[in-house]
């Protein structure tokens, strides 16, 4: 599917919706969990906040804030017109001009845009209805273009590790090792990481990093996530700063059969929701049956941003069936008691006979030489 | 200046006694409780976008999920830490505040903070607009009882005049400010690429301590500024590169401009900016800066990047709302970032400073003499 594809399914969909218009909104906080159907509906990633407008004849109106990046825009060369703006609602209202008061509208990103913003539109458009669907479910499966950056952002991310691996020794700290890391990230291309880790003899999850320094016998955990031109890809791993104790081996050897049969289980026609439950047997047939649910854990991987983070969840609700050129993280990332949190995850993308990691080298407990 | 928001803020945040002590912090509780003598306790919010106020009242910097502090007048402070019970443990380092809970629905956990106060308490609100709808939704039926105001104006006045110790941030930052900009400067000299150039400057300012590091450069010539994306790599011309280094929680801000020679633009934006500092005293009306440059920019075209921001507060946030030119007037104690871009049909060049305003005049935090 190309990006022209996608557009041409959401303005069908519009059609068919009793819309007159859709409109997408996003603040421009961009955040792992957080989509923007602006990304989805023009490509563009706004420094501040700013909304697409998509006409039922399929016409689409990108406001960007602040006004000057508007040019910015522009050089996408997509077939769009450009509204700057120093205020997205202002700019939404210019862009419909008389029709704001009366235009029956659905709005996608609303629920996640500042409540100064959203009253505000609420108020310019009277009619406004929440309509993330009609953008969202056009964006079960990613476009070509998608996934060819994850794949290089994939790249990045295991780059990435071996960096790790090469910079990481006690007394660094956390935060230390975790800017490094996302400015290598930089250094190779990508735009953006999300770069979650942190270490300790027993970690009770994965946390943002801070100024702890680390020990020998640490245990590193790291979630790194690079964006290439704008798409997510992650990979989950867990490193001891020494030699890794027995009972360290055989978990990690647990929570990687466990990503194993979420990876076997990942096939076209399958709920992820049995993604989810082929995860959790491994587990809870070794006795963890109790850790496999919340505060231990609430999913088992998640879709990959920044525009959609369909197909959803990991996790035991999410009923979505899976199909080709799906892409989403496996990622086990269990808490064991004897252990702590251990990181173990690839990027998966669903093929017509499974899902297959992006990874060249998937995840295996590693050892830091101290 | 606006720069592509991080999805994790990655970096420095500990609160550390030594630069900003306990004292500096009940010394601004005492004024928010000065500045609203009927209140009996203060919600914040902030985000990871938008933390400034929290930073302020907190020291804490939201890296990966919303945080909400409960401040009552009468008892230790609490705060709620968004992302789980298993995120408490690592958000300590960032706070003096021992109090930490899970931030869950925030609607019951007011309600219960709120038991805890006197009933007829005024309750002042700052930054709440801030929250997505439906969390602010909920805080609003938990505050339906009460009588709440806004702190938001109040609180950024205050937050405009800095402290001994924050200036004293403010100079650091603009040490590791410097760091970055050199290496800048030399990676051009070298002929890297731009988006080589940048990646020296923000590696170097890493490498100082720096929290984080923003930036945005031109591949036009100026006229436009962009962010990093990892796409250009475009030999280096004669440029801006925007500059943005935060250390704990404090931010300083410039643009390099990158070339052997200063232009005949670059040279009109410096003498506009010159003028700036000069003018700098407790008393000049903001309009004053503004009607400067508009008197000294000649044939050239302002800037649309600092079309609507010559100058605006600087610290604990860098998307502080411009202020030149709306009635009010500089005070002892501020500290001010100065942007001056100019523009002709084909280039655009800036020059910047950071201020902080004395008691006769101003100090000139940035660029280091």
């Amino acid at each position: 599917m190309t990006f022209d594809e996608r557009l041409i399914a959401i303005r069908d969909r519009l059609a068919e919706s009793g819309f007159e218009v859709l409109i997408g909104v996003h603040d421009g906080a961009h955040f792992i969990e957080k989509p923007n159907p602006v990304m989805v509906l023009t490509g563009f990633r706004a420094l501040g906040p700013a909304a697409v407008l998509l006409d039922g004849d399929g016409a689409v109106t990108l406001v960007v804030t602040p006004e000057w990046d508007a040019e910015r825009a522009s050089a996408l060369g997509r077939s769009m017109r450009i509204v700057p703006a120093a205020d997205v609602v202002e700019g939404v209202a210019v862009a419909l001009g008389a029709r704001a008061a009366t235009i029956a509208a659905g709005v996608a990103g609303l629920s996640a845009f500042p409540h100064r913003l959203a009253r505000r539109l609420r108020d310019a458009l009277p009619k406004l209805r929440e309509a993330d669907a009609l953008v969202f479910a056009a964006t079960l499966r990613k476009t070509d273009e998608e996934i060819a950056h994850a794949r290089a952002a994939t790249r990045i991310a295991e780059a990435g590790f071996q960096r790790l691996l090469a910079i990481a020794r006690p007394g660094m700290s956390e935060d230390e090792l975790a800017a490094e890391l996302r400015w290598h990230s930089r250094s190779l291309g990508a735009d953006d990481n999300f770069a979650l880790m942190c270490a300790g003899p027993h970690n009770r999850a994965v946390a943002p990093s801070n100024g702890r320094r680390m020990q020998p016998g640490d245990i590193i955990v790291c979630e790194l996530t690079p964006s290439y031109r704008g798409q997510l890809a992650q990979i989950c791993r867990t490193i001891v700063l020494g030699e890794a104790s027995p009972m360290l081996r055989e978990a990690y050897g647990l929570v990687l059969r466990a990503m194993d049969a979420g990876f076997a289980a990942a096939r076209p026609g399958v709920a992820m929701a049995d993604v989810c439950r082929a995860i959790n047997a491994v587990l809870e047939a070794k006795g963890y049956g109790e850790y496999c649910h919340p505060p231990h854990i609430r999913r088992r991987g998640h879709g990959l941003g920044f525009a959609s983070i369909e197909p959803g969840d990991v996790a035991l609700d999410n009923e979505t069936v899976l199909a080709p050129d799906m892409l989403f993280m496996i990622h086990p990332n269990q808490y064991l008691p004897e252990t702590g949190y251990l990181l173990c995850g690839e990027p998966a993308l669903l093929t017509p006979n499974g899902a297959r990691a992006l990874t060249v080298k998937q995840a295996a407990l590693a050892e830091i030489a101290v | 200046m606006q720069t592509l928001h991080p999805t994790l803020l990655v970096g420095p945040a500990d609160w550390a006694a030594q630069r900003l002590p306990r004292a500096e912090y009940e010394r601004r509780l005492a004024q928010v409780w000065i500045d609203h003598p009927r209140a009996g306790g203060m919600i914040v919010y902030g985000d990871p976008r938008d933390h400034a106020a929290l930073a302020y009242l907190t020291h804490f910097t939201p890296k990966l999920e919303p945080a909400v502090a409960l401040l009552a007048k009468a008892d230790e402070p609490r705060l709620l830490v968004g992302g789980g019970a298993n995120m408490i443990d690592a958000a300590r380092p960032l706070t003096f505040v021992r109090d930490l809970v899970p931030l869950r629905d925030i609607g019951t956990a007011v309600t219960q903070w709120l038991e805890s106060l006197p009933g007829d308490a005024e309750i002042v609100a700052v930054n709440s607009d801030a929250m997505p709808p439906q969390p602010y939704l909920s805080l609003d039926r938990a505050l339906a009882a009460r009588a709440v105001r806004s702190g938001d104006e109040r609180l950024a006045a205050r937050m405009r005049i800095k402290s001994a110790c924050e200036c004293a941030l403010m100079r650091d930052a603009c040490a590791m400010l410097a760091r970055g900009a050199t290496a800048l400067q030399e990676a051009f000299s070298r002929g890297d690429a731009i988006d080589k150039c940048v990646l020296h400057g923000e590696h170097a300012a890493i490498q100082a301590g720096a929290q984080d590091v923003r930036s945005l450069f031109s591949v036009d010539g100026g006229r436009t500024l962009r962010p990093f994306d990892g796409t250009t790599t475009s030999p280096a011309g004669p440029t801006p590169v925007y500059l943005a280094v935060r250390h704990d929680g404090y931010w300083a801000e410039t643009v390099c401009q990158l070339g052997s020679v200063p232009d005949v633009l670059t040279q009109r934006a410096q003498h506009i900016v010159a003028m700036l500092v000069s003018q700098a005293r407790p008393g000049l009306p903001l309009a004053a800066w503004h009607a400067c440059v508009e008197a000294e920019r000649g044939p050239f075209a302002i800037h649309p990047v600092t079309a609507r921001s010559i100058a605006r507060p600087i610290g604990l946030s860098l998307d502080d709302q411009p202020m030149c030119g709306n009635g009010q007037v500089l005070a002892a104690g501020e500290t001010w970032a100065l942007q001056v871009g100019l523009r002709d049909a084909g280039h655009g060049a800036f020059a910047t400073a950071i201020i902080a305003v004395t008691a006769t005049g101003a100090e000139c935090l940035w660029p280091l003499r």
